[in-house]
């Protein structure tokens, strides 16, 4: 612990000393555990008529639920304790959203289906959903229908805390699960692995250290991951564990695209991939993350769009301190740009993988941005907020219609966005 | 915490129990959301109370696995976040205003832990809650990050922003050490 750690912690020390509740907690945790009792008695009581009105829209939305999208014998609503209709939202498809422990299916006329257990976050992977929920050991993942029908636990929490999973990823196929494992071995040294699960039958391989900072799946035999020294991006097998370096951060290919776009940021000092397009034959492409060394003053990060090894595309946006690119349908990309967790230093840019000046700057997205499955509406995430924007041109003109509206600013004020799919 | 341990805790005990716990721990889980929510000492017990009538429901259940502590301890790290964030919404806060209670209690106290503690006070809600688990109560980064609903890799990342960010706030110099990842922010 340095200088200032010590200090910080003396002087929390300092600013709590003597402090108490100033009244007796367990008189008030009584008192306000009745008061709750009494509510829930009330809603039960006023509930039992809204139900009636509740189960007869859920019979008529559930007439309109596209195939296969149904929970046999699932209500969309708890028993007396009825949904609110979810807010009419721009885009179509349906939106796939989590709220303290609950997934639910939004539809653009309001209907929602929710996902039966508790869950704290989901993404679609090889067309099912991968949910995952915390435990006070970690994180254990299930798989599951679209619809939440046939949960499977594929990834138990680990035992004790000193275990976290982060990052898993189903391959295309749906066979095999892939996941970073962290170890900690003490308070300031953890390992990452990679790991490979076949879900067919159970047995678990260690394939190796990587960098913590995600994988992504190449083909149903081959991982993209990004080595510990964070200087090379590497391809492993999922069935051997054979590690071949697929990119340097100093290939001359990397270096000319990056210090083109960042003349004054020196050469790239650290490699990293936002991911995987494509079925992972010629036409795939990669995200790959360069950054300067953080010695030489700000990261000055940008994302180079490689097919094989060849650069199709650089994108240096202007930011302080983060880039990330999210991929999105027809040729489309987002770039997330901010510093930290102040939601205001955090803009977000439509961009296409023809051209690489994004389009003007939208306010927020810190902690995530998604296109709308026909690439003309963006929703940006902001501390359970979500912001509804029309795509900008000229990233816009890519897709089938631009669409124009104003941004429909805090649609959805608890939920996280997790997929938005047709 | 006597009995929290015992998997054949009678349900006649369990309430017992859970006194037990508030007067063993309420005291830290005070000052913890203290601290978290910038020193408003009514929102801290607003905080506090919130947590624990959550615990009070489960009781029997926290009880019988002994996770009542970290149960507890996460919902007022998130209640006080959030806190946090819907007053940040609404206006600003002061930072005089906001230390007001802290700053009576340290009068005569030397200055540097007064701008440190102030630069706490204005970092953002998720910064603030890793500095203080990680500094103050020496937690590890998996609990933090079981709190947190995040990976360890982004406490890790965040501590590390966190400390830069306070540093500039307090004027104390930047350790001289690497900081590799901006990133890991997709991580659920």
């Amino acid at each position: 612990m340095n200088d200032l750690q010590e200090r910080l912690r003396d002087a929390i020390a300092a600013s709590v000393d003597g402090a108490e509740p100033s009244f007796d907690l367990m008189t008030a945790v009584r008192r306000r555990h009745r008061q709750r009792l009494r509510l829930r008695r009330l809603a039960a009581a006023g509930g039992a008529a809204v139900m009636v009105v509740t189960a007869t829209t859920a019979l008529l939305a559930a007439r309109h639920a596209q195939p296969g999208h149904q929970v046999p014998g699932t209500a969309t609503t708890k028993p007396g304790t009825p949904d609110l209709p979810a807010p009419i939202f721009p885009g179509g498809g349906r939106l796939l959203v989590a709220n303290a422990g609950v997934l639910k299916w939004l539809y653009p006329d309001g209907r929602t289906i929710r996902i039966p257990g508790r869950f704290d976050g989901a993404r679609v992977s090889a067309g099912q959903l991968l949910a995952w929920k915390y435990t006070p050991s970690g994180a254990a993942y299930y798989t599951m229908n679209l619809n939440g029908s046939r949960q499977r636990l594929v990834l138990a929490a680990g035992h004790d805390k000193k275990l976290t999973v982060i990052g898993a990823l189903l391959s295309p196929d749906g066979s095999t699960l892939a996941y970073i494992r962290q170890d900690l071995v003490s308070a300031a040294i953890v390992t990452d692995t990679l790991w490979v699960r076949n879900l067919a039958t159970g047995q678990r391989t260690d394939l190796g250290p990587i960098s913590d900072s995600g994988l992504a799946w190449k083909n149903n035999a081959t991982i993209l991951a990004i080595a510990p020294d964070t200087k090379s991006l590497l391809l492993i097998s999922a069935a051997t564990g054979r590690r071949t370096t697929y990119l340097t951060v100093t290939d001359p290919v990397l270096v000319h695209a990056y210090q083109r776009a960042r003349p004054s940021a020196g050469p790239p000092a650290y490699i990293g991939s936002d991911g995987i397009t494509g079925t992972g034959g010629a036409s795939s492409r990669i995200a790959v993350w360069l950054a300067a060394s953080r010695n030489k003053g700000p990261f000055q990060p940008a994302e180079v769009v490689v097919a094989g090894s060849t650069p199709l595309v650089t994108y240096a946006p202007q930011t302080p301190q983060a880039l990330s690119l999210t991929w999105g349908p027809d040729g489309l990309v987002l770039l997330r740009t901010g510093a930290g967790d102040n939601p205001g230093s955090w803009n977000t840019y439509a961009a296409t993988l023809q051209n690489p000046r994004p389009s003007r700057p939208l306010r927020y997205g810190m902690e995530g941005a998604t296109f709308n499955p026909a690439g003309n509406v963006i929703a940006l995430q902001d501390s359970g907020l979500v912001t509804f924007a029309p795509t900008p041109r000229p990233a816009c003109e890519r897709t089938a219609k631009c669409v124009s509206f104003q941004p429909a600013a805090n649609l959805l004020q608890h939920e996280t966005v997790q997929a938005w799919i047709p | 915490m006597a009995g929290s341990q015992d998997p054949q805790l009678p349900g006649s005990k369990v309430d017992d129990a859970f006194e037990e716990f508030v007067h063993g721990r309420s005291t830290q889980l005070f000052r913890l959301a203290l601290v978290l929510t910038g020193w408003d000492k009514a929102a801290a017990e607003d905080v506090l109370q919130i947590a624990l009538e959550r615990a009070y429901r489960r009781r029997r259940q926290l009880f019988r696995d002994g996770s009542a502590e970290p149960y507890v301890r996460r919902i007022v790290v998130n209640a006080a976040i959030d806190w946090r964030r819907m007053r940040r919404r609404r206006a600003e806060q002061s930072l005089d205003a906001a230390m007001g209670m802290a700053a009576t209690d340290r009068t005569g106290q030397v200055a540097d832990r007064d701008v440190l503690v102030r630069a706490l006070a204005a970092l953002a809600p998720k910064q603030r809650a890793v500095l203080v688990m990680r500094y103050w109560e020496d937690a590890p980064d998996a609990e933090i990050a079981a709190a947190l609903d995040c990976s360890a890799a982004t406490v890790r990342s965040q501590a590390s922003r966190a400390l830069a960010r306070l540093r500039e706030l307090s004027g104390h110099p930047a350790a001289p050490r690497p900081e590799l990842s901006t990133r890991g922010e997709n991580h659920e």
